[in-house]
């Protein structure tokens, strides 16, 4: 458990230096120029694809945390295990009382 | 007239091509869930970035057994005359310093010519009274406000000496480094030019310790190089020129100024067929921004500018039979930086989609271990590192790296949509020379 937190810490830093980088350009772009317009659709896509990131990266989290808090087949002890024995023959159909039905 | 049309639309195609390639990495990052086939497509991508680390060194080790055995010195050429250019703008902090440091030059037959490019604080008189205060034969010159190039330009055509060197203001030139560029330059008479080392200055924070480990694999890539007399940047803290190969070319540009003079006259030497070496002791340790606000700046000005360089002397490169060459440098300065950033939000869009982070740091260390090993080669070539510089490109893998590998991209969109750019000057400290930096 420890190691998807340290796993997400670092995912975390990547993804703050890519953003980071991006929003200095924009900051950068703004003091050569103020008045460029092209900024404002730098900062939106920026804002919109960190949006889309987040919600995507969390719902994929979460779904990682439910399958590992689900009981995997090596974590139950063998003596809860049952053994059942499966009747594999093929099953016998009674062709006249299934025809006595249908009509 | 009509190629110069083509090249726009071929950069027209590049800026488009490349955010379209840009956003299909991430796409694709999102929705590849087969680990195999994730890794197959990173290692297709990236096989020229492995490749060629490789290749560095390989042809480093190669360059660093060739100029292992010891040299007679000719003192012929020690008795040669060297002149000494200084460009400067706005450099009152530092200048003094600088030219109080070229004392300790183990060369003597100097001649410094400091050239104020209209320098609107007190540069002209802090470098005058420290001509006057040397035993240097130390002339100033000033000029207004023009340009790097035009002031290099300036101060040739006032050079006494048979080789020209060229440094920075805020730049502190090793002692023995000119003997070392004179040897290599009369070991090979038909160089034009040799690139030296550059060192930063007192590294003290990781921004910093993060370049001066960058410009160590750059020697390693220079030395590679170097074995065909291919250099393709002479640094502006540590060139040295054969005054009459700087004459033929006609000096620094200065009709259609870039924002690297210095890799523009590099490339053009190699488009006229004059061989550029690379001497690793010839260096200079100079300073280097420590805040990541500067280190952007400069970076747009050298990624904008190196291409630039690039795209000017295109057409005489390959009307001169550099084809080859010139293949290479499409793959170094647009193949490389796209790629690079396409590979980057792939492994981005990995993380997000699957929320493990395992493919990053796999791809991250594959490039870390190789990096160390060229770390390695470099300090065999000029000792420069510490052990703790290793850590410190590690965690730099993670952050610095990104931020550049995103900002070089940046640059080239800008470069191919011809946004305009002016000259950005970083902030100077005061020199401090610690036994270390000499």
């Amino acid at each position: 458990m420890i190691q998807i937190y340290i796993e997400q810490m670092v995912g975390f830093a990547v993804l703050a230096s890519f953003c980071l980088t991006l929003l200095l350009y924009v900051q950068f772009k703004q003091k050569q120029n103020p008045q460029t317009r092209g900024l404002m659709l730098w900062s939106r896509m920026t804002v919109v694809a960190m949006a889309l990131s987040t919600t995507i990266y969390t719902q994929s989290f979460l779904g990682r945390l439910q399958r590992l808090s689900q009981p995997q087949l090596q974590d139950v002890p063998s003596e809860n295990l049952t053994h059942d024995v499966i009747d594999t023959t093929p099953l016998k159909i009674n062709r006249d009382r299934s025809l006595r039905i249908l009509s | 007239m009509s190629c110069q049309r083509s090249l726009r639309n071929f950069e027209t195609c590049l800026r488009y091509g490349s955010l379209f390639l840009v956003a299909f990495s991430f796409i694709l990052g999102l929705l590849i869930k087969d680990i195999n086939l994730a890794i197959a497509l990173i290692l297709i991508a990236s096989s020229y970035q492995l490749l060629r680390i490789l290749f560095y060194i390989v042809g480093a080790t190669t360059s660093w057994f060739a100029s292992h055995k010891t040299r007679p010195q000719d003192s012929r050429v020690s008795s040669s005359q060297i002149t000494i250019l200084i460009p400067c703008f706005n450099e009152e902090d530092v200048i003094a310093k600088s030219l109080q440091h070229l004392k300790t030059l183990q060369e003597k037959n100097l001649q410094v010519i400091v050239i104020d490019d209209g320098s609107t604080d007190n540069t002209l008189n802090v470098a005058k009274l420290a001509a006057q205060k040397l035993d240097l034969d130390i002339q100033v010159l000033h000029q207004r406000n023009s340009g790097k190039a035009m002031a290099l330009n300036l101060g040739l055509s006032q050079a006494r000496g048979d080789f020209i060197f060229c440094a920075d203001a805020d730049s502190l030139i090793d002692p023995k480094a000119l003997t070392y560029g004179l040897q290599a330059l009369k070991d090979h008479p038909h160089a034009a030019a040799v690139a030296g080392s550059v060192r930063v200055l007192n590294p003290s924070n990781m921004t910093q310790i993060y370049q001066d480990i960058e410009y160590g694999i750059g020697d390693v890539q220079k030395s590679f190089l170097s074995l065909f007399g291919h250099v393709n940047i002479i640094p502006g803290p540590a060139g040295l020129f054969r005054k009459k190969a700087l004459l033929d070319v006609g000096g620094y540009e200065t009709s259609e100024p870039t924002f690297a003079e210095d890799t523009e006259l590099t490339l053009r030497f190699l488009a006229r067929g004059s061989p550029v070496l690379f001497e690793p002791k010839m260096f200079s340790s100079t300073q280097a921004p420590k805040e990541i606000r500067d280190l952007i700046r400069q970076r747009y000005r050298w990624s904008r500018g190196i291409y630039q360089a690039f795209r000017k002397n295109l057409f005489q490169l390959s009307k001169n039979k550099k084809k080859q060459f010139l293949v290479y440098l499409f793959l170094e300065k647009v193949w490389t930086p796209v790629i690079d950033f396409c590979l980057l939000v792939f492994l981005l869009g990995q993380f997000i989609c699957s929320a493990k982070i395992d493919l990053f740091i796999t791809y991250n260390l594959l490039l870390f271990s190789l990096e160390v090993v060229a770390m390695g080669i470099s300090h065999a070539l000029s000792k420069r590192f510490r052990w703790t510089d290793v850590g410190t490109l590690l965690v730099s893998r993670l952050s610095l790296s990104i931020l550049i590998t995103t900002w070089k991209f940046l640059c080239l969109q800008e470069e191919w949509g011809k946004a305009e750019m002016t000259w950005d000057k970083l902030d100077r400290e005061n020199l401090v020379v610690t036994p270390e930096a000499v």
